[in-house]
């Protein structure tokens, strides 16, 4: 894989919210470059802008001004329907809070984003299946999300961001509702991935997380700390 | 993604098991309200049909004009089997000579009216006999001196019964004739003028060969072939007629108000009803829907974030509510069609009348069902369909 290929590449962009007569500087004017195959902590306080910027750079967001680039395509450019092709496609979400669908079965959940790709039913289940096994979640699987620890929630939340085989993996505090040891497998799945070549961008409040990987991105009131 | 949306839409809708039946309250009811009308409507008509018959509704009648002489080509005594022969549309007919007369059995004695009239009389007006026989074709050619008496005729003539095979005397002028009753209708409502429990009722043939020379008849009773085109039968007499005669007025032609007159009035109404029925249920049925489906929107913001960030495009999350809403709706629709022919059923059994369902009915409330479901469920999809992603991830 070639490593130094840019993924994603944000430049001097903002995000204000209002609030009232007020303006929330969520994102002041942030620049930033992913690589391919890195993984990436962004670590900061809290309303820093760490999820604004997940949101952004996983195309579920727009900047208010500024430029953002996924795999040299500008995102801003794009309407609903491209954007929805692009998080199908390009972009996998971790989430803290698992957000599995809970009315289907772990392995029609890892199937979602295959129909919405528009995968073959029978395929579909092949595919879930291999994505289900590679985070050690073979079993299980017929089951609903509320039967389910809070760590192979996130394994099946995973299994479901990688289905796709996007070029970008994006979890915001994956670690976050999970107690340490749970939180350890998971992030030791993680690197697991990132060493077989994905790449993975996480969010994290804890800095024994952050320090494991190999790029840390520090945010404070919307900008990078350098 | 079609089936995955009906799999999806069908487990909503039983995780909701009461709100989904309760939403369908009204699409039910229009449904089987209309289900029931129709049913209601068609096992009528055929029942009506039926009666018809035996009411005389297929009866037409024929009569000189006012204060013309009637003429000779037209009201001689065989003009209806003249008729009956050369129009497809008559079956039958009896000439109806009327007059009155004075009778005596051996104890009683009353002036009656005297119908010369053919063998025919009893299928064209259904005559059903109390008693005895009625007049025969036979007794006709072979000019035998009987006569067939209405129900209140014989029960004044013969209080004490058996009046089959008694004598009777008939005083036609100052001449008296001798009879043998040869039988006695039962009970019958009057129709078109005719009368059947007060007469005396005695062949034609005899009376204008034995009694009185005739040679102009009074009128006609004849049988359409089909009661519903009693209507149509007429025409084809008039125009046959007016082609004897260049006299305007010199005769008339009359048929109860024709069937399908009746019967359009009849479906008009109940389609009237029925508009009003399916259209009020249509809108609150379909404001249920609306609401409900909003209501399920609301609720499952939060899935609809997450189908997004998979990667769902608005089309996609578009289909899966429309789909919903349209499962939603046709189950109302099958249970609404079933919940009528059951209701059908019972009401005509409770009616005793035979039941007739009408598919075309069926079929076009079952698609009108998906069609509500689809114009109704239109909003609240396009409204999930445009939901902010992040706002909709950071519903709980
Ligand atoms: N929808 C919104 N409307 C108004 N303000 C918002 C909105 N979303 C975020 N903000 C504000 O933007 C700033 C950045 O928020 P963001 O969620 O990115 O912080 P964060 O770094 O992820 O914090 P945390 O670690 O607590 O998750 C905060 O001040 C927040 O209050
Ligand atoms: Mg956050």
């Amino acid at each position: 894989m070639d490593v130094n290929k840019v993924i994603i590449e944000l430049e001097n962009v903002r995000k204000e919210y209002h609030m009232g007569d007020n303006i929330v500087n969520a994102l002041d004017g942030f620049s930033l470059q992913i690589n391919s195959g890195e993984l990436t902590s962004i670590i900061g306080p809290s309303g820093s802008g760490k999820s604004t910027l997940m949101n952004i750079i996983g195309c579920l967001d727009r900047p208010t001004s500024g430029s953002v680039f996924l795999e040299g395509n500008d995102i801003s450019l794009m309407n609903d329907k491209q954007l929805s092709r692009i998080r199908n496609h390009s972009i996998g979400f971790v989430f803290q809070q698992f957000n599995l669908l809970p009315r289907l079965s772990i392995l029609e959940n890892v199937e979602t984003p295959l129909m919405y790709a528009g995968v073959k039913a029978s395929k579909r289940k092949k595919m879930a299946e291999d994505a289900l096994n590679k985070v050690g979640l073979g079993e299980r699987i017929s089951h609903k999300p509320t039967e389910l620890s809070g760590g192979q929630k996130q394994r099946a939340a995973i299994a479901r961001a990688i289905v796709t085989s996007p070029s970008l993996i994006l979890a915001d505090e994956p670690t976050g509702a999970l107690d340490t040891a749970t939180g350890e497998i998971i992030m030791n799945l993680f690197h697991q991935l990132n060493n077989e070549g994905r790449t993975i961008v996480i969010v994290t409040h804890d800095m024994e997380v952050s320090e494991k990987c190999e790029r840390i991105i520090r945010v404070r009131d919307g900008r990078m700390e350098v | 993604m079609f089936g995955e949306n009906i799999r999806l839409a069908l487990k909503n809708l039983i995780t909701n098991k009461m709100r989904t039946l309760l939403s369908l309250l009204g699409i039910m009811i229009g449904v089987s309200s209309v289900i029931l009308i129709t049913t209601l409507g068609s096992s009528a008509a055929l029942n009506i049909k039926k009666e018809i018959a035996s009411s005389g509704m297929d009866l037409i009648m024929i009569y000189g004009g006012w204060g013309n002489a009637r003429s000779r080509e037209i009201f001689h005594p065989g003009l209806g089997e003249e008729l009956a022969e050369s129009l497809p549309g008559v079956i039958d007919s009896t000439p109806n000579l009327t007059s009155s007369v004075l009778a005596k059995s051996r104890s009683k004695e009353a002036s009656f009216s005297l119908g010369c009239i053919s063998p025919s009389y009893r299928n064209v007006f259904n005559i059903k006999m109390a008693a005895g026989r009625f007049i025969s074709q036979r007794d006709s050619k072979e000019k035998y001196p009987g006569v067939v008496l209405g129900n209140k005729t014989a029960r004044s003539l013969f209080p004490a019964g058996g009046a089959v095979g008694s004598p009777i005397k008939l005083i036609v002028g100052k001449t008296a004739y001798q009879f043998t009753v040869l039988g006695v209708m039962k009970k019958k409502d009057s129709n078109m003028g005719a009368e059947f429990d007060n007469v005396i009722l005695m062949d034609l043939n005899y009376y204008k060969s034995r009694i009185v020379k005739v040679d102009i008849i009074d009128s006609f009773f004849l049988k359409a072939a089909d009661p519903e085109a009693a209507a149509d039968a007429k025409l084809e007499i008039k125009e046959y007629l007016s082609s004897k005669t260049s006299e305007k007025d010199a005769f008339w032609v009359e048929s109860p108000s024709s069937i399908s007159e009746m019967f359009s009035k009849v479906t008009g109404t109940l389609n009237i009803v029925l508009a009003c029925i399916a259209g009020i249920s249509l809108l609150v049925g379909g404001i249920g829907i609306m609401n409900i489906m909003l209501v399920s929107v609301t609720e499952r913001t939060r899935e609809i974030g997450i189908r997004k960030a998979l990667g769902a495009p608005p089309s996609a999350i578009r289909g899966q509510f429309l789909t919903e809403s349209a499962v939603l709706t046709l189950i109302g629709g099958v249970v609404g069609v079933l919940l009528g022919i059951g209701l059908g059923k019972a009401a005509t059994s409770i009616m005793s009348w035979s039941f007739s369902l009408v598919p075309a009915a069926c079929v076009l409330s079952l698609g009108f069902s998906a069609v509500i479901g689809i114009f109704f469920g239109l909003y609240p999809a396009v409204r999930a369909s445009k939901l902010d992603p992040i706002e909709a991830l950071s519903r709980e």
